[in-house]
C-alpha cells in the first residue's frame, strides 16, 4: 500500500510539474471589429489567432506561450481607440498590431508617446510611417502597388480611367498613376468617389471610351465598378489592386478579365500558403483571403525574430532595426535596416472563372 | 538471494517479488524507449541528411538553369559576332580600349541587346550588372565605369575559362556570380559573360526549395559561416560562425542535439559534396527539425507505457492485498493456532472466512485441534486416573500435591494431609475375592470423594491406601472431616454381596503443615506417622500427628 501511494505521489508530481506554464507573451491588437471595416479586422484577428495557436503547439516563443488582447473598436472611433490601448497596456504587451489605416493612425499616436512597437496591417495610408520611430507596416503602399499595376498593360495606354476611392491609399494610386503616365504618352482622367457613393454606372459612361480603367476602393465598391463596366459593355482593359483579389469580388462573374497585382497566396503552386489555407479553411469554414494571411504572417515574424532572443521590447527592436529576410506565406519580404515599411511582393495576374491566374 | 531465502516472512517475499517484478517492467521498459530513441533518432537523421541532399541538388538545378540563361544570351548571334569581330580584328579592340567613348557606344549597344535577349529568354529581368569580356579579358559590355577594364583578376574569370562555367559567390556580397565561357562556332574561346544573381532572385530558390520541408527549420550558411538563407528572419551574410549549429560543421559531425529556443532540435548538416556545380560555393545545410515531433510518437507511447505500467502497479497492489488477506493473512494465523495447540492449548480455533483450499485447511485444522483436544484429556485423564477407583492415581496425587505444597511455601496458608487406609483389607480379598476387594476399594473411594470439597486432592496412592490434602483447611477443620469420613465409611453398608453386605473401616492419620517444615515428603511421612498410630490403636479411628 505504502508502494502504491508513493508511486501515485511520485506520477502526480509529475503531471504537476508537467503543467507547470510559463509567463505568457502579450501582443496587444486594436482592430476594427465593429463599423464599415469590421470584415477586415475580422479576418485579420482570425489569421493572427491560428498563428499563434500553431506557435503555442509548437511550445510558444522560447518555451513561452503567445496571449493574444484583442480590443474591438471602431474605424473613426477616436475616443474607443485610446481607451482600447490603454486597456491593453495593463498586460504590459510586447507589441501593438491595428488593421487598416484609418485605426492605425490613431493607435501610432499612443505608441509613439509610448515608445511601443507598432506593426500596421492593412494600413495604405502613405503618411502612416513618416516621421514615426517604432511604426512599423506590413502592407504594399501605392508606391509598390503601382508598378505591378502598370505591369499588366500590354503597352502604354494613350487614354487612362483612375476611379479611385477619396481616401489617402486612393489619392496615392492616382498619384504615382500621373507620374508614372505623363500626359505627352497618355490621357488620364481620375475619377474619386467618396465611401458612401452608388452610381457607379455614371462612372461607368466617362470611362467607355478610354483604352484601360484602374479602379481603386473597398471590395464594394470593386464589384459594383466592375458590375457597371460590365453593363456597359466595356471593352478596354480593366485593372485594380489587391482588394480585388478578395474572394468576394473574384466571386462575382463581373470580375471576369479585371488584371489584378495578386499576392503569391492566391497562387496554388505556392507551398508555403498550403498549409495556412487548409487549417484556415477547415476552423473557420470560409476561404482565407490576403487580410487573413496578413494577420497570419506576421505573427510568425513576429516569433521568428524573438527565437531565442531576449524577450523584451529593446530586443524586439533591435532585431527590427537591424532588417531582416524573411520567407513567409507571402513569399519573400524584407525591410531594410532602419526602415519602417515592409511590403509582400505582388504579381501579375488576370481574374478568371472566379479564380486568380497569374501571369 | 542467501538473504531473500533467510527471510522468515512470506509478505515480506511477496513484497521484494512484486517490487522486482515492477522494477524489471520499468527497466526493460526504458531500455525499449532508449534503443527506439536512438534509432529514430539516426533514422530522422539519415532521413533529413537525404531531404537535405535533394534539396541540396534542387539549388544547383536552380542555379544551373540561370546559368543555362546566361549562356543562352552569350550564344545569340550579336554577342557571338561583335566578340568574334574583336576577336578576328583586334585593331578594333584595342582602338575601342582606347577610345573609350566608341566602346561606350558599343556597350550601350550590348547592353540594350542583352537586356531584350534577357527579357525574351526569362520573361523578367533577372541578372544584374551583367559583364561581357572578349578573350583578352577587357570589359565590352558593363557599367560605365568599369569598361575597358580587364576582367583578368577577378576570381571568376580565369576559372570560367578554364571550366566553361562557374557559380561562386559574388564578390561584393551582391548575390551569386555566375559566369559562362562564350565559344564561336568553331569552339574557339572568343569571351566570358558574367552576371550577378541578385540576392532576392537567390532567396525566392531557396525559399522555393525549402518550401519542399516546412515543418523543419532551415539554415544555409557557406564555410565561412555566414548566413545564405535562413527559414526564420535573417540578413544576408550575417555571421552564424558562433552559432551552436555551426559547430557540426567545425567538429566534423553529421548530426547534433542543439537547445534553441527553450525546445531541443535535431541538427543535421548536408553539403555539397554531390553537387558538382556547388562546389566553388562551398554551402552547407543544416536542417533541423524539433526533436518533440521527431520524437512524437516514442512520447506518445511513454504515455501510454506509463499507463500500462500504472494499471500494472495498481493490479499488483491489488493483487498483493487480496493474496495478503486470503492466503497470507490465513495462514499467519494458522501458523499461529498451529503454534499454541503445539503449546497444549487445544482451545484454538480458526473463524471460517472462506469456502477455497484456504478454508477447507482451517476448517481440517479445527477438526484437528478438536480430536486433539479430546484424545489429550483421554490420555491425561487415563494418566492421571486410578483406573479401579477413578480418583487421581498416586503419580497425579504427587504432582498436583506438590503444586499446593509450593503454594503453601509462598503463602503459608492452612494445609492439611489426611492418610487413609481401609482397615483388614486383606480379609475382604481372602473371604470374598479380589473381585468384591476390588469393589470396595471403588465404594469406599467414592464415599471419601463425595465427602470432599473441589478444591481437595485425593488420591490412591497404594493398594487400599488413600490420601487427602486439603487446602485452606486448619487443623479442626481437618479433624473434623476425618472422623465424620471415619464414622460414615464404619456405618455405611457398601455393597451386597450375595445378598450380604459388607462392613469396612478406616484408619485416617491427619497432619498439618507447618512453616519450618522443608519438604513436602516429611509432610506427607508425618500423616503416615499419624496413620501408623491409629493403626496401632486398634484402627477405625482417626488419629493426628503430634510433635514429641
Amino acid at each position: 500500500m505504502q508502494l502504491l501511494k508513493m508511486t501515485l505521489g511520485f506520477v502526480f508530481g509529475l503531471l504537476l510539474i508537467s503543467c507547470g506554464q510559463s509567463d505568457p507573451i502579450y501582443i496587444g491588437a486594436v482592430l476594427p471589429l465593429k463599423g464599415p471595416a469590421k470584415f477586415v479586422g475580422e479576418e485579420v484577428r482570425d489569421g493572427m489567432q491560428l498563428a499563434v495557436d500553431e506557435v503555442n503547439q509548437k511550445g510558444g516563443i522560447n518555451g513561452r506561450p503567445l496571449v493574444m488582447l484583442y480590443s474591438e473598436v471602431a474605424s473613426q472611433d477616436q475616443d474607443g481607440i485610446k481607451a482600447a490601448y490603454d486597456s491593453l497596456l495593463e498586460k504590459d504587451p510586447l507589441l501593438i498590431i491595428s488593421a487598416t489605416s484609418s485605426v492605425s493612425l490613431m493607435v501610432k499616436n499612443h505608441t509613439e508617446k509610448a515608445n511601443m512597437p507598432l506593426f500596421a496591417l492593412v494600413a495604405t495610408a502613405p503618411d502612416l510611417t513618416i516621421n514615426t520611430q517604432r511604426v512599423y507596416r506590413y502592407w504594399p503602399t501605392a508606391e509598390s502597388e503601382v508598378p505591378q499595376l502598370a505591369g499588366v498593360f500590354p503597352s502604354t495606354p494613350r487614354t487612362l480611367g483612375i476611379i479611385y476611392l477619396d481616401d489617402g491609399y486612393g489619392q496615392a494610386v492616382y498619384g504615382n498613376m500621373v507620374s508614372r503616365y505623363p500626359a505627352a504618352t497618355t490621357e488620364l482622367v481620375g475619377i474619386p468617389f467618396d465611401i458612401a457613393f452608388k452610381d457607379f454606372e455614371k462612372i461607368a459612361q466617362q470611362v467607355k471610351e478610354m483604352e484601360a480603367v484602374v479602379a481603386v476602393g473597398f471590395d464594394s465598391h470593386l464589384r459594383k465598378i466592375f458590375k457597371a463596366l460590365k453593363q456597359i459593355d466595356y471593352k478596354g482593359t480593366v485593372v485594380s489592386t489587391t482588394t480585388a483579389t478578395l474572394p468576394s469580388v473574384t466571386g462575382i462573374t463581373e470580375s471576369d478579365g479585371v488584371y489584378v497585382a495578386s499576392p503569391a497566396i492566391y497562387n496554388n503552386n505556392f507551398l508555403f500558403i498550403e498549409k495556412f489555407r487548409k487549417e484556415y479553411n477547415s476552423r473557420y469554414n470560409k476561404p482565407f483571403n490576403h487580410y487573413a494571411a496578413n494577420g497570419y504572417d506576421l505573427i510568425g515574424l513576429i516569433a521568428g525574430l524573438l527565437h531565442d532572443q531576449e524577450i523584451s521590447v529593446a530586443s524586439l527592436q533591435q532585431q527590427i532595426d537591424r532588417g531582416f529576410i524573411y520567407s513567409g506565406v507571402f513569399g519573400n519580404i524584407n525591410l531594410d535596416a532602419n526602415s519602417f515599411d515592409i511590403d509582400f511582393p505582388l504579381y501579375p495576374a488576370k481574374i478568371e472563372d472566379g479564380r486568380i491566374v497569374f501571369l | 538471494m542467501k538473504a531473500f531465502f533467510r527471510l522468515t516472512r512470506i509478505q515480506s517475499k511477496l513484497i521484494i517479488l512484486l517490487i522486482l517484478a515492477m522494477l524489471s517492467f520499468a527497466a526493460t521498459f526504458i531500455y525499449v524507449l532508449n534503443a527506439s530513441i536512438g534509432t529514430l533518432k539516426q533514422e530522422k537523421s539519415k532521413e533529413i541528411l537525404a531531404a537535405g541532399s535533394i534539396m541540396m541538388t534542387q539549388i544547383e538545378q536552380r542555379l544551373i538553369n540561370h546559368t543555362d540563361r546566361l549562356a543562352s544570351i552569350g550564344k545569340r548571334q550579336v554577342i557571338i559576332d561583335t566578340l568574334h569581330g574583336l576577336h578576328n580584328d583586334p585593331d578594333v579592340a584595342q582602338d575601342a580600349i582606347e577610345n573609350h567613348s566608341d566602346f561606350s557606344v558599343l556597350n550601350q549597344r550590348l547592353q540594350r541587346e542583352i537586356r531584350i535577349i534577357e527579357q525574351a529568354i526569362a520573361g523578367i529581368q533577372i541578372f544584374q550588372n551583367i559583364i561581357l569580356t572578349d578573350r583578352q579579358g577587357h570589359i565590352v559590355a558593363a557599367a560605365e565605369h568599369r569598361l575597358g577594364k580587364s576582367a583578368k583578376l577577378n576570381d571568376w574569370w580565369l576559372p570560367t575559362v578554364e571550366n566553361s562555367r562557374l557559380i561562386t559567390e559574388s564578390e561584393d556580397g551582391s548575390g551569386i556570380s555566375l559566369s559562362v565561357r562564350i565559344n564561336d562556332a568553331q569552339g574557339s574561346f572568343i569571351g566570358i559573360i558574367q552576371a550577378i544573381l541578385p540576392t532576392h532572385w537567390l532567396t525566392r530558390d531557396l525559399a522555393a526549395t525549402f518550401q519542399l520541408r516546412p515543418s523543419s527549420e532551415v539554415r544555409l550558411t557557406n564555410a565561412k559561416g555566414r548566413l545564405i538563407y535562413s527559414s526564420r528572419p535573417y540578413r544576408y551574410l550575417e555571421d552564424a560562425e558562433s552559432e551552436t549549429y555551426f559547430q557540426l560543421f567545425l567538429n566534423g559531425d553529421s548530426q547534433m542535439l542543439v537547445e534553441e529556443g527553450g525546445k531541443k532540435k535535431l541538427y543535421v548538416l548536408s553539403d555539397n559534396f554531390h553537387t558538382a556545380q556547388l562546389n566553388d560555393l562551398q554551402w552547407l545545410l543544416f536542417i533541423a527539425d524539433d526533436l518533440d515531433l521527431i520524437l512524437k510518437d516514442i512520447y506518445r507511447l511513454m504515455r501510454q507505457m506509463l499507463y500500462v505500467f500504472l494499471i500494472f502497479s495498481i493490479g499488483f497492489a491489488i493483487l498483493a492485498i487480496v493474496v495478503n488477506r486470503t492466503i497470507l493473512r490465513p495462514i499467519l494465523e494458522l501458523r499461529k493456532k498451529v503454534a499454541e495447540v503445539a503449546d497444549g492449548d487445544f482451545d484454538q480455533k480458526l473463524e471460517l472466512r472462506n469456502k477455497d483450499e484456504i478454508g477447507d485447511l482451517a476448517a481440517a485444522f479445527n477438526r484437528m485441534a478438536e480430536r486433539l483436544k479430546t484424545t489429550y484429556k483421554k490420555l491425561e485423564y487415563e494418566a492421571n486416573t486410578d483406573d479401579l477407583t477413578g480418583v487421581a492415581n498416586r503419580r497425579h496425587f504427587f504432582k498436583l500435591a506438590e503444586r499446593q505444597w509450593n503454594n503453601y511455601q509462598r503463602y503459608k496458608r492452612p494445609l492439611s494431609m489426611l492418610m487413609l487406609d481401609i482397615d483388614h483389607f486383606k480379609r475382604i480379598n481372602d473371604k470374598y475375592g479380589h473381585e468384591t476387594g476390588d469393589t470396595v476399594l471403588r465404594e469406599a473411594a467414592q464415599l471419601i470423594q463425595r465427602n470432599c470439597r473441589s478444591t481437595d486432592i485425593f488420591g490412591r496412592i497404594g493398594g487400599e491406601e488413600f490420601a487427602l490434602l486439603m487446602v485452606e483447611t486448619d487443623r479442626d477443620a481437618s479433624r473434623q472431616f476425618a472422623v465424620r469420613v471415619c464414622k460414615q465409611l464404619a456405618d455405611t453398608e457398601l455393597m451386597v454381596i450375595q445378598d450380604k453386605k459388607i462392613n469396612i473401616t478406616i484408619s485416617i492419620g491427619v497432619a498439618h503443615a507447618k512453616p519450618q517444615e522443608d519438604s513436602l515428603d516429611a509432610f506427607i511421612s508425618r500423616a503416615d506417622d499419624a496413620l501408623y498410630l491409629a493403626k496401632k490403636r486398634g484402627r477405625n479411628q482417626v488419629r493426628e500427628f503430634i510433635e514429641a
